[in-house]
């Protein structure tokens, strides 16, 4: 999820009160129009005709019918007479929510109306081919010719497309409930649709269902468990203790078991009857894929998806859909998935399996240094029996060819690196490296980095991502100039027009050995004027690295610093380089920020090694990255605290200050245990 | 590159007292609406910022305690009374010290459905021009111009004279730029309103 404050919607100074009509308008409300082009079709009387029945479903009767007016054939849904008028609003809801929702992989409502009778009925795109469910079916009962069509490749392409459809769904705020097999429809031509809505909820919508409508399947169990709307085995447990905590996470548990039935071509859960489904649901008695079929050879991490995806405690899901597609998808292409949390052996196994050729090239490389190593050594021994001083000699040329394997390990690497076929893949790799390594070593990582990307194939694909990647680079290396000329030639001002035009503003400055001045970094923050503010960070964080001076290394600091703090709200920030005491006070103080790219809180003042810290004033103060800085001490003193604040119990050394007058009781006894407390009046 | 339409609700992410970066975005989209919301009421000037701190690290401590999933809540409504609450302390405090002149207000502060009425129009108002902000980025020139103008109440056959263009191609745009706005403002409530 993107965090970027230049997301934030500018607020307007004058409230607009001509549209507040719309806040609660529904937007199912939206005008029909286009009405007038059906006017060439008067005289056609009845619209559908050929009504014949081909399926019934707990509420609806699906029939195929000849619409006269697209001339065409048509899924047509009916309500069961036997239901009566009162279905009537789910009824046209269900049309309405599927209506609203436009994706190929979603079947398309194309009408809705009343019969004669004045009953309502919708038709929808006439689905050709097998249920999902139906060829499992037939894959379970070994069907040759299903079989050759539906590899295991190919029905995970169908989950994906399943997938792609509920997140599309889950953009627009509407849940499915009731995904299983069933519901989807596989076409001839790997046509993809997933069906029946009947279930599906606008999420925040918290209406009680008067009307119980259960799926056939339920149908058929027991009729205690009326409350549940939902098929046994697909169902996620938190729907079974109240389905008002339905959510996009129950979807996912949904797609889980899907997955499942792909993979072991059985049902999610393995019980006699719904009453146990529903027990073994409820207490998440799951058992894993590869244990529930283990001729099916199934791989670690589909099965790792799954237990992730079906995971009893759904904040221990996937949190989109699109997270769990991208693990489907990385095994698909051969890579690890998170879900598996892969070691540095299945990693290596799976970057073989898609490198095979270079690997192959790398590995016999790696024998034949071996070997010959191996060949010296024998040589060294027989030598070693002869003369003792021609061991050292040959000691000291075996350790020469040692760094010289290891020099040629690293190489290889960057060569790896840069010879994969899709430079974007390369980039990402790139970038994957950047992130992992920048924080720990800023110089030598980005060093490395540039002479990665210096030695990457150009292509049309990826030259502007290189382009912009490069700037990046020299941005952080404070080589302003760079950073512009990677701009000019990719995208120019486009990508980032305050970026360009803050880099032009200081065009005259040319960068050299030495870290750029503190005048032009002033120059170009204003500029900036609060943007490109995790680039800064990343500056400021290399800056400590190349900088001698450390006065001017403060300044940046302090420059940043108030730039993410909102330089109104700092009235100070003061260091003391003899006693290594930094004090700052302002009204809400963030000590570290969040830097995407890293994933983590990174700590804003950690370069100045400070090791007493006085804060004032403050509000509200992050303390998040606080343990990274090691403090001796940590004066709290001019500011309230309340239990909130017991974040700084761990972190401080040797001494913790605070006022007793301003601190919560309760927080000073729990302060005490911990740490060596001063209490000031 | 817009994941807005993605997005977690708000509330929930701030009723986690580490997300630091929804608390920014918490105090961004609600300290403008709170001070619109005090100045209406007849708070001085001078105050609305204290009072306005005050309400914002309130909110952002309380916010966890708010239980959505009991019968007959939703945050606005929490929020309304949370605010009347603030701005009534407010006025006892400085009657008390006779510091300042009580607000001559067309505003019936102590008919308190009133107060909570004039929140929610001001609520709404505020979404609705923010969707307004939202919407001007997809859409330019005779699109938006259209749109304007249906707000302002204007039929399609004057719009489609006021603009130079036919009936139809006003129906066609003036619908594209409703159905999007809808959209903004459905998105946005789901943002900042919705607590699950």
């Amino acid at each position: 999820m993107s965090k970027k404050s230049d997301q934030f919607i500018a607020i307007p100074e004058n409230l607009d009160y001509r549209a507040t009509e719309f806040y609660d308008m529904d937007e199912d409300e939206r005008e029909l129009q286009s009405t007038q082009l059906y006017e060439a079709f008067a005289d056609i009387t009845k619209r559908y005709t050929e009504v014949k029945e081909i399926a019934s479903g707990g509420m609806k009767i699906i029939s195929r019918a000849y619409d006269q007016k697209t001339s065409r054939y048509v899924a047509m849904a009916t309500v069961k007479e036997s239901l009566g008028s009162e279905s009537y609003g789910p009824f046209l809801a269900e049309a309405r929510l599927t209506a609203a929702l436009h994706h190929p992989n979603i079947i398309k409502v194309h009408d809705i109306d009343y019969q004669g009778d004045g009953s309502p009925y919708f038709t929808m795109d006439l689905k050709l081919g097998d249920s999902l469910h139906e060829i499992l079916n037939k894959l379970q009962q070994g069907d040759e010719a299903y079989s050759k069509i539906y590899t295991r490749e190919s029905l995970l392409n169908i989950f994906i497309k399943i997938c792609d459809a509920v997140s599309y769904s889950h953009s627009q705020s509407v849940l499915h409930l009731d995904i299983k097999p069933e519901n989807v429809q596989v076409g001839d031509h790997g046509e993809v649709l997933l069906c029946d809505w009947g279930l599906a909820r606008q999420l925040g919508d918290k209406t009680n269902d008067t009307l119980e409508l259960l799926s056939m399947d339920f149908l058929r169990g027991e009729t205690l468990v009326g409350k549940v709307r939902g098929t046994p085995g697909f169902i996620a447990p938190e729907l079974l203790e109240d389905k008002s905590k339905r959510g996009y996470r129950s979807d996912i548990y949904a797609l889980g078991a899907v997955l499942y039935s792909i993979l072991t071509l059985k049902e999610p859960i393995d019980a006699s009857d719904v009453i146990e489904i529903l027990r073994k649901t409820k207490e998440g008695m799951l058992v894993p894929p590869i244990e529930r079929s283990p001729d099916r050879s199934i791989a670690q991490s589909l099965n790792a998806v799954v237990m992730k995806a079906m995971a009893k405690d759904k904040y221990e899901r996937y949190q989109s859909v699109a997270e769990l597609t991208e693990d489907v998808r990385k095994y698909l292409f051969g890579f690890a998935t998170s879900a598996e949390n892969a070691g540095f052996l299945k990693e290596f196994s799976l970057f073989y399996k898609r490198n095979r050729n270079a690997s192959r090239i790398a590995g016999i490389a790696i024998l034949v240094i071996v070997v010959f190593t191996n060949a010296f050594i024998v040589k060294l021994e027989k030598a070693r029996q002869q003369e003792h001083s021609l061991r050292l000699v040959a000691e000291q040329e075996k350790k020469k060819a040692e760094e010289n394997f290891q020099k040629y390990k690293e190489e290889k690497d960057l060569a790896d690196l840069t010879l994969a076929n899709d430079p974007t893949v390369v980039l990402a790799k790139i970038k994957e490296y950047y992130h992992r390594n920048f924080l720990h070593v800023p110089k030598k990582t980005l060093d490395h980095v540039m002479k990665s990307l210096e030695r990457i194939k150009q292509s049309n694909d990826s030259a502007i991502l290189l382009y912009e990647f490069k700037g990046d680079v020299h941005f952080v290396r404070q080589e302003f100039d760079l950073a512009l000329n990677e701009l000019k030639k990719g995208r120019g001002a486009e990508s980032n027009m305050n970026l360009f035009s803050s880099l032009k503003s200081i065009e005259d400055y040319k960068s050299g050995q030495d870290p750029a001045p503190i005048s032009v970094i002033r120059k170009l923050m204003t500029s900036l004027r609060g943007n490109f503010l995790q680039q800064q960070v990343r500056m400021m964080l290399y800056d400590r690295e190349v900088r001698a001076n450390d006065l001017e290394h403060l300044e940046l600091v302090k420059m940043i610093f108030k730039e993410i703090n909102r330089t109104s709200e700092i009235e100070q920030f003061d260091f003391d380089f003899e006693t290594k005491t930094l004090t700052i006070s302002g009204d809400f103080v963030r000590c570290s920020v969040y830097i995407s790219q890293f994933d983590r809180q990174v700590s804003l003042i950690s370069t100045l090694k400070p090791e007493h810290l006085i804060l004032k004033q403050s509000r509200r103060f992050n303390m998040a990255s606080l343990d990274v800085l090691k403090l001796k001490s940590l004066d709290l003193s001019a500011m309230p605290l309340s239990t909130l604040n017991k974040i700084v119990k761990k972190g401080v050394t040797e001494k913790l200050i605070v006022s007793q007058k301003m601190t919560d009781p309760e927080l000073i006894k729990l302060l005490q245990k911990e740490n060596n407390l001063e209490l000031r009046p | 590159m817009d994941n807005w339409n993605t997005r977690e609700s708000l509330l929930l992410r701030a009723s986690d007292p580490d997300d630091h970066e929804a608390f920014e975005e918490f105090v961004y989209y609600y300290k403008n609406f709170i001070s619109m919301v005090f100045v209406k009421m007849g708070v001085n000037d001078s105050h609305v910022d204290d009072l306005k701190q005050d309400l914002l690290v309130k909110l952002w401590r309380d916010i966890s305690k708010f239980d959505s999933t009991r019968e007959n809540s939703n945050f606005r409504g929490w929020l309304s009374v949370v605010i009347r609450h603030e701005v009534y302390r407010f006025f006892r405090k400085s009657k008390k010290n006779q510091t300042d002149e009580l607000p001559d207000n067309h505003l019936n502060l102590s008919e308190e459905s009133e107060v909570d009425k004039m929140i929610e129009d001001e609520w709404k108002a505020y979404v609705t021009s923010l969707a307004v902000e939202k919407v001007k980025s997809y859409f330019d020139g005779n699109a938006l111009k259209v749109f304007y103008l249906t707000l302002e109440g204007k039929n399609a056959a004057a719009i489609a004279e006021e603009l130079d263009m036919s009936e139809n191609s006003v129906y066609v745009l003036r619908s594209r730029v409703k159905a999007r706005f809808q959209s903004e403002i459905r998105q946005l409530r789901m943002f900042l309103e919705n607590h699950q």
